[in-house]
């Protein structure tokens, strides 16, 4: 099981976008899920990294990278 | 991932196989008609992932994001779900703080700052006398009694008995909103 988090400019972003507390749960849910299973949600085809993906968790678009140990919520769009 | 042309006529006759190669090998198929490309069968979810690319694209503070939040994790500064959680709570409650200072301020006829202090100085009391009773006096304001109980309710009484209705009611509101943020502590 890969360790998880969020860049610091995902939680501010959270933050912008009011996320409320049954919100975060949903995400850390949907991100634990991932960091089992990375390769859910769409492969984003941005030149900086060939692992960076999208998943949807409800109004939250995450973009996130992953690699063998850990996976890590990039941004976060709403 | 092949890029396939296959004339409309073929196509036509090998349409499940051509659909199924989309789907299973990410393979896409240009459909031509006398030789010129007229359009293209793509996997649903290679379909799915071109919108959600080509979405994201589209808006310049994503890309930006994305630069920053990867510069950010490489620098290894990253949050847990735990400390995400406690510096966006702390973040509302700023910034419903900020909107009570001005509610205040804009009710009362208090300067932003007299009202800041107002406000800051209570919560201050919440936290430190939850469920007694005290005394707040606040330079350039006055007096004020602190009344609170353990449903959560206050009062706030100046001394100027001219203001003190609309103070009763202001720190009946900023009560109910403090008593909840004090619960986080």
């Amino acid at each position: 099981m890969r360790d998880y988090g969020l860049s610091p400019r995902a939680v501010e972003k959270l933050a912008d976008l009011h996320a409320t507390d049954s919100e975060l749960d949903a995400i850390e849910i949907a991100v634990a899920e991932l960091a089992a299973k990375p390769k859910s949600g769409y492969l984003l085809p941005f030149q900086y990294s060939k692992t960076l993906r999208r998943y949807d968790v409800g109004r939250f678009a995450l973009i996130y990278q992953f690699n063998d140990k850990r996976l890590d919520v990039v941004t976060v769009v709403g | 991932m092949a890029e396939r042309y296959t004339p409309i006529s073929k196509a036509r006759a090998k349409l499940p196989r051509l659909s199924k190669t989309a789907q299973d090998r990410q393979d896409r198929h240009i459909i031509t008609q006398k030789g010129q490309p007229q359009s293209v069968l793509l996997g649903y979810e290679d379909y799915k992932t071109m919108r959600a690319a080509v979405e994201l694209l589209r808006r310049p503070d994503v890309i930006e994001d994305v630069g920053t939040g990867l510069k950010e994790l490489k620098q290894g500064k990253r949050y847990t779900f735990d400390e995400a959680r406690k510096m966006i709570r702390e973040r509302r409650a700023q910034e419903e703080t900020t909107e009570l200072v001005e509610k205040v301020a804009a009710d009362t006829g208090l300067d932003v700052e007299a009202a800041g202090s107002v406000v800051g100085t209570v919560f201050e009391m919440f936290k430190a006398h939850s469920g007694k009773t005290g005394q707040i006096s606040i330079p350039g304001v006055g007096k004020f009694k602190f009344i609170a109980n353990a449903g959560g309710t206050a009062k706030v009484k100046p001394k100027s008995k001219a203001a003190q209705s609309t103070a009763i009611a202001e720190a009946r509101a900023l009560a109910r909103l403090l008593s909840s943020r004090v619960k986080e502590f």
